[in-house]
């Protein structure tokens, strides 16, 4: 983490209940300028509600949420800055459009209701799908991409309006260990372009050797360090209930989790 | 046949079927794909109470059924997204008991039975001059709405999560949806009838889905089944002295059955 000015993503003593259930509570995290964070737990721990938070899609029962200093719901045209990716599983993949358009769609939210993507916009969309490799792939329908393909247009989508901060929900789920290297490789470059990334991921072994910081969450913030720090492993061990090894890889730090006891 | 179109009722059926098959088809892409046909079968129920307070209160019965039913879908569209009652609850509950009240007014003025029963099952050869140019009125008006908010609608269909971060008015666009199925829907009622017309929405995009993995083809195909064939069916019912909305929809039927066993989407998918 480094300190350069406010932070992008600001949570403070946040809560969200749903009904009688209390999903995240007193959850404390800042995400600094061109960090990258993943949000690592088990399922259920209120990862994606985090996230959804952060996007302003769902509202805290208390505390303070900022994002460029802002409310997500506050945020106006600033929007923009934030690029989102969700998880695949929302998304019909049998629905009848192309790569391109898929991509051409990250511009409607600056468009306007009712405004044409003019010719700008169209070479926007090409040069999202150029910078995350996939050019090749403009006219494909999406239906017929593989896990990892899909995953690259998906970003290419909400890198296409420039924005500053991009969110991924499980961004690889059902993409094949080589393929997710080559996608995490991407995130890191797009850190290298200046982006702050946070990314949610129940996938810890691979995360950890790409991403600066982990905030380990089941309902609470656990912790929110580096991975080869020992009050992570302490953090996964109390989260997991089990034993969390580190091994390095040259430089990264790899993450092993044993089964769970 | 070119006989039949000397007739003043044929030629305003035949526009009727023109526009009608037009619209509930274009409307159809974007209600199959987000999942909605469900909603417009409960629509068009809603109509028939729609169609009884119009008659009891001796006000035009479309009219009145085109209130009622926008009130319907924005209802449904209330219950499901802010309330814990699913979709599918929601319409069921909103279709039985709206089609209850026409019953229960039906059956309080004897004489109208008839009148009424021409609403549940269509008449398109008893189309008015009124009829068609309300039909007119409600197809340009939703085309025109298609029109402008084509890019928008997509992006909603397709990830309303997505269009909702991007910062497009995703509730706003989806009663527009609903209104825009609830005008077509009631509209349309009067070629094939109550219980039919929601197959008008759904039949022919379906089919179209199944050709094309693109969705301004979609639209296209769709739109084209559509017109094919509620002016097929229409000329078929003529001919053989049957029904036309009966007509109208079972050649849409087997249009869907054709195109399912032609489809290369979904030989791609199953392979």
């Amino acid at each position: 983490m480094n300190d350069q000015g406010a932070p992008v993503v600001g949570l403070h003593n946040v809560t969200v209940r749903h009904g009688g259930v209390v999903v995240l509570e007193d959850v404390n995290l800042a995400v600094n300028r061109t960090d990258f964070v993943a949000i690592i737990g088990p399922n259920g721990a209120g990862k994606t509600t985090l996230l959804k938070v952060i996007l302003g899609l769902v509202a805290p029962s208390s505390g303070e949420v900022l994002v460029f200093g802002k409310p997500p719901n506050e945020l106006g045209s600033e929007r923009a800055k934030i690029g989102y990716v969700p998880q695949i599983t929302s998304i019909d993949l049998r629905f009848p459009i192309s790569v391109f358009e898929a991509v051409l769609m990250g511009t409607y939210g600056r468009l306007g209701v009712g405004a044409r993507p003019t010719k700008a916009e169209r070479e926007a969309a090409h040069r999202a799908l150029d910078r995350v490799g996939a050019a090749d792939l403009a006219g494909k329908p999406i239906g017929r991409l593989s896990a990892g393909q899909r995953q690259r247009v998906f970003i290419a989508r909400a890198l296409v309006d420039d924005p500053e901060l991009l969110l991924l929900d499980e961004p690889t789920t059902g993409v094949d260990t080589a393929a997710a290297a080559g996608f995490y490789t991407l995130l890191r470059q797009l850190k290298q372009d200046g982006l702050t990334i946070i990314l949610v991921s129940h996938d810890i072994g691979v995360v950890a050797s790409y991403v600066d910081s982990v905030a380990c969450l089941n309902r609470f913030l656990f912790a929110h360090c580096r991975p080869d720090e020992i009050q992570c492993t302490e953090a996964l061990r109390a989260m997991y209930g089990c034993d969390v090894a580190y091994l390095h890889h040259g430089e990264a730090p790899h993450i092993v989790v044993e089964e769970h006891k | 046949m070119t006989e039949l179109l000397t007739y003043g009722y044929m030629q305003r059926a035949l526009l009727a079927a023109v526009l009608i098959g037009g619209i509930c088809s274009a409307i159809g892409v974007y209600v199959v794909l987000r999942g909605l046909s469900f909603i417009g079968a409960g629509i068009s129920h809603a109509s028939f109470g729609g169609v009884a307070i119009g008659v009891a209160l001796g006000v035009n019965p479309i009219a009145s059924a085109i209130v009622f039913c926008l009130l319907v879908a924005w209802a449904i569209g209330f219950v499901s997204r802010k309330g814990s009652i699913k979709e599918d609850t929601a319409v069921g509950i909103f279709f039985a008991s709206t089609m209850a009240v026409g019953v229960l007014i039906v059956g309080l003025m004897e004489g109208y039975r008839v009148d009424l029963m021409s609403y549940l099952f269509g008449s398109i050869i008893a189309v008015t001059r009124q009829d068609l140019l309300m039909t007119f009125a409600v197809t340009a008006a939703v085309a025109v709405l298609i029109a402008v908010f084509f890019k928008d609608l997509l992006f909603v269909v397709f990830d309303p999560e997505a269009a909702q971060v991007a910062g497009l008015p995703v509730e706003w666009l989806y009663y527009l949806l609903l209104s825009m199925m609830a005008l077509v829907i009631v509209t349309s009622i009067k070629v094939v009838g109550i219980v039919l017309v929601s197959a008008l929405v759904v039949i022919p995009a379906a089919a179209a889905l199944q050709l094309t993995e693109r969705f301004n083809s979609a639209v296209l195909i769709s739109v084209a089944v559509g017109i094919g064939s509620c002016v097929s069916g229409l000329f078929v019912a003529d001919q053989l002295g049957v029904s036309p909305g009966a007509a109208i929809v079972l050649l849409e039927a087997g249009v869907f059955a054709l195109s399912a066993l032609a489809s290369p989407v979904r030989r791609r998918n199953m392979g």
